[in-house]
């Protein structure tokens, strides 16, 4: 399997905090990859190193076997990495093929032809009336136009931050299809940052275990789920937040 | 059923275009054509002050400052240079493009209050500048310049800053309804996630922004070798404040709306003269009015009713 993203002893820390501590990981081709750990454990801060939202303090990211490590993040989109923001950045006063349309762009020139793709894209969401404005959606909606506007750039990897937080079980397994569907029709690599178990669990090919900002745990989902060390940090963050 | 059909707008579009072409025909006073281009050169400005704010989601402060550049560039270079006006509003153009592009590519980069700031202290240095250099801008007097027509009537400039309106937001509305426009939008919307999706928002804030100043500084070159004289009051504080009612009282993040708003204001300032003192203060009353009454100023909110009206799903 060819490796399409490989994140090398990737450190960042804020002030006196290390929020991501030499940590590595990589996604193979075609591959469903969950990251998992409880609040506060470096994901976010992960997937911003690697989009170039931050730059590490050391350790490197190769995307595709380049090294990517520290291009500004619209570079790294133009190479072929995509993302969602678990605080979700909707184009509010964009229509929703608009904002889609808007990510089209990175690859095609003409409007005209950014139109047709974000038109397909709407399509394969199933999303209703594209001429509604984003900022008068429901959260669903907003998740998938999220997702739409990620997709419309024709990423190789797409990392999406809690793109199920705040969704309804049904939704859960709706956008539990969603990215299968999007793994096989897009031909793409996920990585996806979760906390709501059912899917990361039924959707991930591997999952990584990160707490304080290091890796604790990998493997197949049901290995992880036994595995001791994983059980202790969720039952501890489950007793910690039953006391707070 | 959301999209507004395309031939209303254009009709009526087109009927405001002639109703403007024929103006001077119907009032035959040279005072009100006089008035009606004061009223142009504001509709240029609070039309490309609203690109920035209205669409880019930034606020320039330096917006009155780029029109003195543009009047002080012409003047100076017909006074100095011997240069036709035509060519001096063309040098006056290409002065706030350079100096946008500086100011731009430093403060651009930085997140949005930088911007607003950097303009801001643009601003009033070149203020204190212009002032100060008495032996080339004659100060506060003010630097006396040639006409860009010599005529006896205020027509001929009626249709130059018609025209020059025309092409302002003819071209405005070709921008923001291009590729370019969406990024524009995309940037103003959320600049994080446009670099997300791979728009290089500092190109997109550099570009608008020059292309914005550059045409001020030609309505403020025209403005200057329409009246005579170019004086620091043309790059005021004052004027920046009349500039940004206008938008937000027409309507910010449309088209229409700055120049709906320009003309208003322009046509109530000048027709409040006559209470001389409490001017400034129905003036006031009346912006906070409108802006109570039409939070989106007077086209936006007009605009947002006739979509509702015409039905949303
Ligand atoms: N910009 C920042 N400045 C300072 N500290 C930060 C910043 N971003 C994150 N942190 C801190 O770094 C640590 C890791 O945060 P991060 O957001 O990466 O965690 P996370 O795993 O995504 O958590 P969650 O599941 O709650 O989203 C936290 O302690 C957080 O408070
Ligand atoms: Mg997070």
């Amino acid at each position: 399997m060819k490796t399409v993203l490989r994140a090398q002893s990737v450190t960042k820390s804020f002030g006196g905090l290390v929020a991501v501590r030499n940590f590595s990981m990589e996604v193979g081709e075609g591959e469903i990859v969950g990251l998992i750990g409880p609040n506060g454990a470096g994901k976010t801060t992960f997937l911003n190193v690697v989009t170039g939202f931050l730059k590490p303090d050391s350790g490197r990211v190769f995307f595709m076997g380049e090294d990517i490590t520290g291009l500004p993040p619209h570079k790294i989109c133009i190479k072929g990495v995509a993302r969602t923001f678990q605080l979700i950045k909707p184009f509010s006063k964009m229509t929703i093929l608009d904002a889609i349309a808007a990510g089209a762009l990175v690859r095609v020139r003409s409007k005209v032809e950014a139109y047709r793709r974000a038109q397909e894209i709407i399509e394969f969401l199933r999303l209703r009336n594209p001429e509604r404005l984003c900022g008068s959606l429901n959260v669903v909606e907003e998740k998938l136009v999220e997702l739409g506007r990620a997709l419309a750039t024709k990423p190789k990897l797409l990392l999406l931050d809690e793109i199920a937080a705040g969704l309804r079980p049904s939704e859960i397994e709706e956008m539990k299809k969603t990215l299968k569907l999007i793994r096989d029709e897009f031909g793409l690599s996920l990585v996806v940052v979760e906390h709501v178990m059912p899917l990361v669990m039924g959707v991930s090919d591997r999952v990584v275990v990160m707490s304080s900002g290091s890796k604790i745990a990998e493997g197949r989902p049901e290995e992880v789920a036994s595995n001791p060390k994983v059980i202790t940090i969720y039952l501890g963050e489950r007793r910690g937040r039953a006391r707070g | 059923m959301f999209r507004q059909p395309l031939s209303p707008k254009g009709f009526l579009t087109l009927l405001a275009i002639v109703a403007l072409l024929s103006l001077p025909f119907i009032i035959r006073h040279e005072y009100w054509i006089y008035v009606l281009t004061i009223g142009f050169y504001y509709a240029i400005l609070a039309s490309t002050w609203n690109v920035m704010a209205g669409y880019l989601g930034r606020v320039s402060f330096a917006h009155a400052a780029f029109a003195a550049i543009g009047a002080y560039a012409s003047a100076l270079s017909v006074l100095h240079l011997k240069v036709h006006p035509v060519l001096g509003m063309a040098i006056g153009t290409v002065a706030g493009a350079v100096f946008s592009f500086f100011i731009g590519y430093l403060s651009l980069r930085l997140r949005g209050v930088y911007f607003t700031l950097s303009t801001l202290a643009f601003a009033e240095i070149f203020r204190i500048i212009v002032t100060v250099e008495y032996e080339y801008t004659r100060g506060s007097l003010g630097l006396e310049t040639e006409h860009l027509i010599v005529t006896m009537s205020y027509i001929p400039y009626y249709y130059v800053a018609l025209a020059l309106l025309l092409g302002t937001v003819f071209s405005t509305y070709l921008i923001l309804n291009s590729a370019f426009g969406l990024k524009i939008m995309a940037v103003g919307n959320s600049e994080e996630a446009a670099e997300a999706i791979g728009i290089d928002s500092a190109k997109v804030k550099v570009v608008t922004f020059l292309y914005v100043s550059a045409l001020t500084s030609l309505a403020g070159a025209f403005y200057g070798h329409f009246i005579g004289l170019v004086s620091p009051e043309v790059g005021a504080f004052d004027q920046l404040a009349l500039i940004i009612a206008m938008t937000v009282v027409g309507g910010m993040g449309t088209l229409p709306g700055p120049v709906i708003g320009a003309l208003l204001l322009e046509f109530f300032s000048e027709y409040l003269r006559e209470f001389g003192i409490f001017r400034l203060l129905i003036f006031a009353g009346l912006i906070i009015v409108t802006v109570r009454f039409f939070r989106r100023g007077l086209y936006g909110t007009l605009k947002e009713r006739l979509i509702s009206v015409g039905g949303s799903p």
